[in-house]
């Protein structure tokens, strides 16, 4: 027999393999952390075997799942992915499939941060489930994950219904051996068949629809009542082995023969990664509970959970990052948890935020001794005299946003500078960004500042910074509604050839797609035209007199009497991505004796390569992260930044080996 | 085998490469691995932190206090994480040994009972004419500290496995320099 393979996962990797194992046929989403390698992964595999997959990232969420639903209606298995802000661009197609009900499997995948890493909000898409009428599936290691995919595949063709599995920052990001079982190449033909009922339900239709949506919830609790991915656990045995869900009926059965009349001073209802969290925590405190697991999380199997609460008499609810298990108790008399206070209501579910809780629970119980110790106190306050320097995220050296950021600051220093999402919301690093709220916000913030100004008559400078994919996601639209109104602002889309933050993604006005096949371009250029905008120049931020002149003839067509919105296309390639402008006219720069400290170029150009020297009190040039733009001579008004002599050829080819080279 | 390792340092060090060599050595052996990495805004100079849980769970973070083993690639970094070592715990440093630690820390790290190992991993490195060796360099050093989890011959073999051939004879290179620690005398002169 095969002897299935094991291999060390991303659980992003992981999830790409369940799908592909599960014979997914399209796989859509726009990239955003933590979900963005799944796409890429799937990619991987399509190529290694040769699969009939169609893959794409999408221009935004919506579309993303809307696309995938098609293929379902198609009778395909489709897979949309998205982090958990993108799950608020596509509600609105999102909450429609619950009721118009799907064909082939539709599973949408979503992954959420706890913790707010790197998003704007800490929603739980769990909620987002309650609230479309959806059921989710809640893994807490990527073998969970992994193995849930084929179930959710079959429970959304069962009843034609979308399903959700949730991912989290520690499952998409977390490493773990998977197994890996055979991947099988099926012939699902496509074949819509019309159904105007389901597929363009009429509003007198709608109740009856959504009374079906309800019907099937209702069976899908039957089923998760019983389903294998709901586990109790006490405190004997953690081994999980690769198939994470196997072989825990027995367990619990004998648990209950045993424990027939007697109550357990506490019990943990778990779901997601602090279930694994609390798992470990209990076998460390040698603590003799049981724990319930629960993976479906709704609709939640309500018998079930009940049997587990009535076996215990105090029950700690961990979940995150919000209360989406709690909130469907219907009795909490006994219950723990978000809502009565136990849990704190922000932030991610460490094990160092579960274990004094848990530790104080057990030790009220009578389980634990009283003392555990903690050397936490200790360590802060011996730490805190190394006054360690705080290591924040900057735009990169060479980056061409710095250089645009510089300019724009330098030309309107009084100005509202909004912004958007992406690499460039590190501009804040250079006071060059003033709001940031959501995907192609920066356009609407500056229609609706303009317009707040206008009532009073007054006029504001106003500079507007968006990337050039999330231009295509969310941007357009709100530029059409701005030039329409009349809004009068910059706005500087910061094109760097890629979707730069969350890996180089490609984007639609380029002419490669997700698998590296040719599409067409999407112009930047024409969309702005098509908007009816007439001011539009596009510049190389790294002309930096050159940009500024631009700058100013944008400001000047902002207040012409027959003016408007004034579009300007900064184009330098994302520096991470295509060093190759910067390889063909290297600038090495040095700074000169005559430095005198005064970090006026570390605050105004900002570049991680600027560093002061304490000892001598002059900056110095970290030639190791250095990438020789020569954008910083400008920053040094006195001109103590100055070009070096040229790098002979040898140096030169060494230092681009030494940085492209991967030894590691 | 249970052991809990972090590795901690700044984006580009190569944390995430330690990483997935540490966690080949433990699949290699037969153990289940689990661990926890961050990324997103890693590479525009952040911090970078990974767990790395070798044994039967499936909780993918470290708790603090609990760590066998803390390697660290950045001094700064070393700092931060050491409130994640356990009593008698070990900080394996890319740092010269007279440089490290710094004094105000030595009464906690006494009372805790962690030995701290550094090597001045970015030397060999420089000796080696490839900033980026420094990482296998201070692999080829913990592999040397008492009770590491790997010996040497795994966790080369890992190396060769995870990395591009290319740097084969590279990563051998830094790797031995790192663990016969007689960098000195090659990187004095």
């Amino acid at each position: 027999m095969h002897k299935p393979n094991r291999k060390v996962a991303l659980g992003n990797e992981a999830i790409a393999r369940g799908l592909v194992e599960a014979d997914v046929n399209v796989v859509t989403g726009y990239p955003g952390t933590p979900s963005s390698e799944i796409i890429p992964e799937i990619i991987a595999l399509k190529k290694e075997f040769a699969l009939n997959t169609y893959v794409e990232w999408s221009v935004n969420e919506k579309v993303a799942f809307e696309v995938a639903l098609a293929a379902s209606w198609a009778r395909k298995r489709a897979a949309v992915t998205m982090k958990q802000v993108g799950l608020n661009v596509a509600s609105d197609p999102l909450l429609n499939s619950a009721y118009s009900g799907v064909v082939g499997g539709l599973l949408l995948i979503v992954c959420d941060d706890p913790g707010a890493y790197s998003s704007q909000t800490e929603q739980d898409t769990r909620l987002f489930a309650l609230f479309a009428k959806i059921p989710v599936f809640d893994p807490a290691t990527p073998r969970q994950a992994k193995e849930l995919i084929a179930a959710a595949f079959e429970l959304s063709e069962k009843y034609r219904i979308p399903v959700i599995l949730r991912s989290s920052l520690r499952v998409s990001h977390a490493r773990q051996n998977i197994s890996l079982e055979p991947i099988i190449h099926s012939a699902r033909h496509a074949n819509f068949v019309k159904d105007p009922t389901h597929w363009a339900a009429t509003p007198r239709l709608r109740v009856q629809l959504h009374q079906e949506l309800n019907d099937k919830l209702a069976r899908i609790e039957q089923e998760f009542e019983t389903s294998q991915f709901n586990f109790e656990i006490q405190n004997a045995g953690f081994e999980i082995g690769p198939a994470a869900f196997k072989n825990r009926k027995a367990e619990s059965k004998k648990r209950k023969a045993k424990n027939k009349n007697r109550k357990f001073p506490l019990g943990i209802l778990a779901a997601g990664v602090p279930a694994a969290t609390a798992q470990e925590l209990l076998q460390e405190f040698d603590a003799p509970i049981p724990l319930l697991q629960i993976s479906t999380v709704y609709p939640l199997p309500q018998k079930r959970v009940a049997e587990f609460l009535a076996s215990c008499e105090r029950v700690l609810v961990l979940e995150e990052p919000d209360a989406a298990m709690e909130t469907q108790l219907p009795d909490r008399r006994a219950v723990l948890g978000r809502l009565d206070g136990t849990i704190p209501n922000a932030g991610e579910l460490t094990p160092d935020v579960i274990a004094p809780i848990l530790a104080r629970l057990l030790r009220q119980a009578g389980l634990l001794p009283e003392t555990t110790e903690s050397a936490l106190p200790a360590w802060h306050s011996a730490l805190e005299d190394l006054k360690l320097p705080a290591r924040g995220p900057r735009l990169c050296p060479g980056c061409g946003h710095r250089s645009a950021f510089y300019t724009i600051r330098r030309t309107f220093p009084g100005a509202f500078y909004t912004s958007d999402i992406g690499c460039y919301t590190l501009g804040i690093n250079l006071r060059a960004v003033d709001t940031v709220v959501d995907m192609g916000a920066a356009i609407t913030i500056a229609s609706g500042l303009y317009q707040a100004y206008r009532l009073d008559n007054k006029t504001k400078p106003i500079v507007a910074t968006i990337g050039d994919s999330t231009f295509i996601h969310s941007g357009v639209t709100g530029l059409a509604n701005a030039v329409h109104t009349g809004a009068r602002f910059i706005l500087v889309i910061l094109d760097n050839s890629t979707t730069a933050m969350t890996g180089f993604q490609p984007t639609a006005h380029q002419t490669q797609l997700a698998d590296g096949t040719e599409g067409a371009r999407v112009g930047i250029p024409d969309l702005a035209r098509a908007c009816g905008v007439k001011f539009l120049r596009t510049a190389d931020p790294y002309e930096l007199d050159a940009f500024q002149h631009i700058l100013k003839q944008a400001d000047e067509f902002t207040r012409a009497p027959d003016g408007g919105i004034a579009v300007i296309i900064a184009q330098r390639p994302c520096v991470l991505n295509d060093r190759s402008p910067i390889d063909a006219q290297p600038i090495r720069v040095e700074v000169t004796d005559e430095c005198d400290g005064c970090k006026y170029c570390l605050v105004a150009f900002e570049c991680p390569a600027l560093v002061m020297n304490v000892k001598t009190n002059k900056v110095e040039i970290n030639y190791q992260t250095c990438v020789d733009c020569g954008q910083c001579i400008d920053s040094c008004y006195k001109g103590f930044i100055v070009e070096s002599k040229p790098m002979t050829i040898l140096e030169l080819a060494e230092k681009v080996g030494s940085e492209k080279g991967q030894v590691a | 085998m249970d052991a809990k390792i972090l590795l901690a340092g700044i984006g580009g060090q190569g944390v995430l490469f330690a990483h997935n060599v540490l966690a080949e050595c433990a699949l290699a052996q037969g153990f289940n691995v689990t661990g926890a990495e961050t990324h997103g805004m890693s590479q525009r100079g952040g911090a970078v932190v990974s767990h790395l849980k070798i044994g039967d769970t499936s909780a993918p973070m470290i708790r603090h206090g609990t760590a066998d083993f803390v390697i660290a690639f950045d001094t700064v970094e070393a700092y931060r994480a050491l409130p994640f070592l356990k009593r008698g715990g070990a900080l394996v440093v890319n740092a010269a040994p007279e440089t490290f630690p710094d004094a105000r820390v030595q009464s906690q790290l006494d009372a805790w009972n962690i030995s701290v190992h550094a090597c001045d991993a970015d030397g060999i490195a420089r000796k080696l004419e490839r900033a980026s060796a420094a990482n296998v360099a201070l692999l080829g050093f913990a592999v040397t500290c008492a009770n590491f989890p790997f010996n040497a011959e795994s966790v080369r073999a890992a190396i060769h496995r995870v990395a591009h051939p290319r740097y084969a004879a590279l990563n051998d290179q830094a790797f031995e320099t790192g663990r016969t620690r007689d960098w000195r005398l090659e990187v004095s002169d």
